[in-house]
This record gives structure tokens, C-alpha cells and sequence, in this order.
């Protein structure tokens, strides 16, 4: 690992961001619908009064000035107005993205844990009655969709069994005495989302692991192992796994993105006031520079996700170039 | 002169299952190795060669058995061995070299690790740093820099990783070490070096092995005797000398005859016309007759021939030609 070979990373993931921040912003350019009608919350607009609107939002001027002026507010953490809110885009974004990272970051954690060891097991175990029974389970959560499952844990638990509940973040309107009582009430609400989402992701985990175990498995080194005289566990765990995780840190990275963005599903039916909701909210209302912040925000998630994991990659795997 | 055996194989059958039915993969291969000696198992792909000198330490796939058969290593026989009780053999015992061109070193980890952690595995009592210092001397044992022992695998050249392998084999000073191509796919400069570098740790060390390969100049240069074999079956067995220059099987002539003589008229390299049996469903008889120059009649497509003596008792051949049945 070498400063040289994160700072090059780094400069990548720099020029990726410049990169969708000039997307994002062409992109809402040549979006059809009328943004005015919605800030006005009126149909029928006197032209003066779209002018004024129009001058307000700087919409009047040339798109490169009006480009130079949104990378130059961006550089200051100024994202604009809400049509919708009337509230600065940044404050209204940061409540909503924290909400969604702490259910991204538990469901990750849950269904990577989850997926390597059904994987590992399942890689381990190639062919006999234990490897069908757990990659059959992995496909079959693949297969269920998120707010299925998500209605279905909602129905058993807190409605049947009053286990967790409903939905929201924290019991709304309760003030919490203490930071502790305060963290249990949303522990308690974030349980089954986290659940839920965790198994939608959890089962791609699982065959990926499964495959690329079974992949490694099949390499000279193992024999090299086996012939060395180590029991097939300490193989599995010790020889195989290092090498088998590349693959998974990857995906990984990747499904960090869709993640954040493609959690309207479990956010919606658990009313989490998450960022996937808010874009929902926000492109009903044509809401544009929430829209835009909330793409850019989502974006540079993924890209740190990826720079991580190339950081994280040239630790596991020292056959990665530093040059 | 009475030479101590060290391992003894008896009419060892190695069968793999597979959907298309059963593969003899070994079937009925006989042959001793005394101590510091050196044999060759020569032969085409697909022959038994490395399954043979797999099974001796039982590193089949799942799907491979020892179906019959001996493997007498100091008197105990390791085929029966069960996989736990295998283990503790498998390099203190009998270790392996294997092709440094291939992945047989893991990448992403350091080559001192992997030295170690067999030194640690079945000497448990030897401490970290111990087991460093024996690294080290593995290292300059085979003409390797001591500094570089904390590489990986990816950052050495082929003849140097070769090296490595070669160290990390003598590791635990075992008894039998087993060279599975050790010298395939380097340059032949650099196979020059390991070939050199075999033969001198053979007589530094005393070492008794079992080099696989296709190639019969490294046999020549590395071994005492030699094994060929053809479908799973051991055609010739003889000291490396007489089986080169008075070889009295067919298929061994012709194996001779596909490397090309630097020494004599330019040629073309002769090839053997057809292929080797199917060894699922083999033919009755002798299992080279199909492809056989020299086939005498019936009695080729429909007698096994067995191992017989033809000079004293040193080289073996399993022919028609020499059979008693010819007589």
C-alpha cells in the first residue's frame, strides 16, 4: 500500500465527480415539465411573473454562465433553494441521507456477514444435501422483493405481535429523557428494515461468495495446501477466503450505490425518512434542486463507496499495481 | 548390494468417477524407489503419471479413490490410511515441488508465510522467529537472496519462484519429496539452473524422489530409473541409461523418437499417429496395439501383456515381444 497509489485514486474519483456534477446539471436543463407552475403552486403564470421568477433562479442567463455560477455555489455547499420546502437543499438533504446511511450501513453489514458465511458454507460443502438447501435459500431471498418481504415483517411482527414498531425512526412525538433511551427507540424501529433490506442483498452475496470460493477452490495453491497437509477447514478459512473476498468487495462497493438510491422500496413501506423516500417526494413536486442535490449527494456516495474499496482491493491483493 | 526401499508401490489402482462412467485412470501400476534414488514417471498427458504419484500421498479430487493396491512408504501402507491420519505424512514425509510457472504458491501471501506456517503446522513447538531463521537458511540453501524471503509470489521471476517452491519443499527435511514438472514453462537457461540446482541438493542432502514429467531429457538429467507408462499402465521400467539407448517397448521408442536428436541428422520429429484409449471403456489386450508399429497378431488386441524381466533383473518391459507367450 502507497500514498501515491491513494492519491491517484483519489484524483480519479475527483475527476468522476466533476464529471456528474456537469451531467447533473445539463440534465435538469433538458428535463421537460414546468417548474414554475410548481414554485408558484399555479397553473396559469402572467409572463412577468415567470420573468421575476425566472431572473430569481437565474434562469434567465446563458447555460455555460449559469454553469460556472452552480460549480461555483456547489464549492461554497450552497445547493440552492427548495421549491418544495422553501428551506436551504443541503438541510433539508443531510437529515434525510444520515437516516438512510445508518439503514444502508446495518443492512451491509448484515448481509455481507450473512452472504460470505451461506457462501463459504455452501462453497465448502459443493454438491451435497447442505449446498443445495443454502443456495436454494439464497435464491429464493434473491428472489423475494424487498417490499413484499418488507409488508410481510411488518404484518407478523408489529401488527400480529406487537414485536417492533410500526414505522417512522424514533416513536413520533415522544422526547427521550436520555442519548441511550434516544438510540434504543430507533435500534428498536430500525430492526426490521435493516432486516429487510439486508436480506434483499443478502442472497447475491451468498452465490457470489459461493462462485468465486468455488472458483479459488479449484487453484494450484490449494493443492499446494492439501498437499502441505492442512485439514480442509483451515484450507477453506485461511487459503481459499482471502482470495475468494476480492470478488465481494467489489460487489460490494457497488451495490453501496444502489443502496442508497433504490431504498424508496423499504423506506416506503417503513416510512423511514430516508433520502430514497425524499427523491420519490421531490420528483412528484418537481422539486429540481432537491432532485439535483439529492443525485449529486447519492452520487458522491457511490463514488467513495468505489474509492474505498479500490483502497480496501490494493490491501487484500498486493498483485495490484501502485504505479 | 542390498538397498533399503523406502517406498514401494504394489498393483495400485486409482479410479476417478465421473458422469460418463468409471475412469482407470491408474490400474495396476507397480514400481520401488530406494532410498536417494531418483525415478521418473515419463509418459504422454492423461497417462497416470500424476495421478499415480498423487496417490501416494492420497491428493486425489473428491472424486477419485484408490481402488486396490499397496503404497508401502517405510514399510507402512499409506492407502489405507484414512484422510486424517494422511495428514500428518503430507509434507514431514513426502513433499511436493510444484510448476512455479503455475499458481502453486498462494499471491497474496508472503513467501515467508507460506514456508512457515508448515514449519509451524507440523512443528508446532518451533517459535515464529525459529521458523523465520529456517526460512532463511531454506533460502540460501537454494542459492536464494535472504532478504527477499518477505516477497510475494508475483514479485519474484519464474526460476526464482521456482527456487522458492524447491525451499519450501525441504522445509521439513522429508524423506520422499515428489516433483511434479518442476522444470515445465521456464526458459531453458533457467531450467538448466533448477535441474542443477536438484542434482546438487540430491547429493547434498541424500534426497530420494519422484520427478514426473513428459519431458525425457529432464529424466535423463535427473534420474536414476525410469517409468514409462501408457494408459495407466506401466509399459517399461528400467535404469535411465538402458531405457534410452536399448529400450525394448514400442510405445517407448516412439516416445524417444518425438524429441528431437541435436546430435544427429536433422528430421522431422517423429509423432504417434492416433490416440490413447479410452480409459473408461479400454480395449481387451494390450492397450498400445491400436497405435502399435510393431504388433505381432492376435494375441495384441487380446492378452494383457505382463511385466516381464529382460536383462537380469534391473529393466522390465510389458510387451508381447518379450512376453513368455511369445517364446
Amino acid at each position: 500500500m502507497n500514498i501515491n497509489y491513494i492519491l491517484k485514486k483519489l484524483f480519479h474519483s475527483m475527476i468522476t465527480v466533476l464529471i456528474v456534477i456537469t451531467i447533473n446539471f445539463f440534465l435538469f436543463r433538458v428535463m421537460p415539465g414546468d417548474p414554475f407552475a410548481m414554485i408558484a403552486k399555479a397553473g396559469n403564470l402572467s409572463a412577468e411573473y415567470k420573468e421575476s421568477l425566472s431572473a430569481l433562479y437565474g434562469f434567465d442567463e446563458a447555460y455555460h454562465i449559469q454553469y460556472l455560477k452552480y460549480i461555483k455555489q456547489l464549492l461554497t455547499f450552497d445547493f440552492g433553494l427548495s421549491f418544495k420546502y422553501r428551506k436551504p437543499v443541503l438541510e433539508v438533504l443531510g437529515n434525510r441521507l444520515m437516516a438512510t446511511l445508518l439503514l444502508a450501513f446495518f443492512a451491509q453489514i448484515f448481509a455481507i456477514v450473512a452472504g460470505a458465511v451461506i457462501g463459504t458454507i455452501s462453497a465448502a460443502f459443493r454438491g451435497k444435501k447442505i449446498d443445495v438447501f443454502a443456495l436454494g435459500f439464497a435464491l429464493l431471498v434473491y428472489a423475494i422483493p424487498a417490499f413484499w418481504l418488507g409488508i410481510v415483517l411488518v404484518l407478523f411482527f408489529s401488527v400480529k405481535l406487537g414485536a417492533f414498531p410500526l414505522n417512522g425512526m424514533v416513536v413520533a412525538g415522544l422526547t427521550h429523557p436520555t442519548t441511550w433511551a434516544y438510540v434504543m427507540d430507533v435500534a428498536r424501529h430500525l430492526f426490521l428494515p435493516v432486516f429487510t433490506m439486508g436480506m434483499a442483498i443478502m442472497g447475491g452475496y451468498a452465490i457470489i461468495m459461493r462462485g468465486s470460493l468455488l472458483d479459488v477452490l479449484t487453484e494450484d495453491y490449494i493443492t499446494t495446501a492439501r498437499a502441505k497437509g492442512f485439514k480442509r477447514r483451515d484450507i477453506v478459512i485461511h487459503h481459499a477466503l482471502p482470495n475468494a473476498l476480492l470478488p465481494m468487495v467489489t460487489v460490494i462497493a457497488i451495490n453501496m450505490g444502489f443502496m442508497i438510491s433504490g431504498a424508496i422500496q423499504t423506506e416506503t413501506v417503513f416510512s423511514w425518512p430516508g433520502i430514497g423516500r425524499l427523491v420519490y417526494e421531490a420528483l412528484m413536486a418537481r422539486d429540481y434542486p432537491v432532485l439535483q442535490g439529492a443525485f449529486l449527494v447519492i452520487s458522491i456516495t457511490v463514488i467513495l463507496a468505489n474509492l474505498i474499496a479500490d483502497i480496501l482491493y490494493g490491501y487484500l491483493d498486493p498483485r495490484i499495481k501502485y504505479d | 548390494m542390498k538397498a533399503e526401499k523406502i517406498l514401494e508401490v504394489k498393483d495400485l489402482r486409482t479410479y476417478f468417477k465421473i458422469r460418463e462412467g468409471v475412469v482407470k485412470a491408474v490400474d495396476g501400476v507397480s514400481f520401488v524407489l530406494n532410498r536417494g534414488e531418483s525415478l521418473g514417471l515419463v509418459g504422454e498427458s492423461g497417462c497416470g503419471k500424476t495421478t499415480t504419484a498423487l496417490s501416494v500421498i492420497k491428493l486425489l479430487s473428491d472424486n477419485g479413490t484408490i481402488e486396490s493396491g499397496e503404497i508401502l512408504f517405510k514399510g507402512r501402507d499409506l492407502a489405507k490410511l484414512t484422510e486424517e491420519e494422511i495428514l500428518t505424512h503430507r509434507w514431514k514425509d513426502i513433499s511436493m515441488i510444484f510448476q512455479g510457472a503455475m499458481n502453486s504458491m498462494n499471491p497474496v501471501m508472503k513467501i515467508s508465510r507460506q514456508i512457515v506456517e508448515v514449519i509451524r503446522l507440523h512443528e508446532p513447538e518451533v517459535g515464529e522467529e525459529e521458523a523465520r531463521t529456517r526460512v532463511k537458511e531454506l533460502f540460501r540453501l537454494v542459492n536464494l537472496d535472504p532478504d527477499l524471503m518477505d516477497s510475494y509470489p508475483h514479485e519474484f521471476s519464474g526460476g526464482m519462484r521456482q527456487r522458492a517452491i524447491i525451499a519450501m519443499s525441504l522445509a521439513l527435511n522429508p524423506s520422499l519429496i515428489i516433483g511434479d514438472e518442476p522444470t515445465t514453462a521456464l526458459d531453458v537457461m533457467v531450467q538448466a539452473q533448477i535441474i542443477d540446482l536438484i542434482n546438487r541438493l540430491r547429493q547434498q542432502l541424500g534426497m530420494s524422489m519422484i520427478m514426473i514429467t513428459h519431458d525425457l531429457s529432464i529424466i535423463a538429467e535427473t534420474c536414476d530409473r525410469v517409468v514409462v507408462m501408457y494408459a495407466g499402465k506401466v509399459a517399461e521400467i528400467g535404469p535411465v541409461a538402458e531405457i534410452i539407448k536399448n529400450h525394448h517397448h514400442p510405445y517407448t521408442e516412439k516416445l524417444i523418437k518425438a524429441f528431437p536428436d541435436i546430435y544427429g541428422e536433422r528430421e522431422m520429429v517423429a509423432s504417434i499417429p492416433g490416440v490413447p484409449p479410452n480409459l473408461i471403456d479400454p480395449p481387451k489386450g494390450c492397450l498400445f496395439a491400436p497405435r502399435c508399429h510393431k504388433k505381432i497378431g492376435k494375441i495384441c488386441d487380446e492378452v494383457v501383456p505382463e511385466l516381464v524381466a529382460v536383462a537380469g533383473s534391473r529393466h522390465f518391459v510389458a510387451c508381447h515381444l518379450w512376453g513368455e507367450s511369445h517364446e
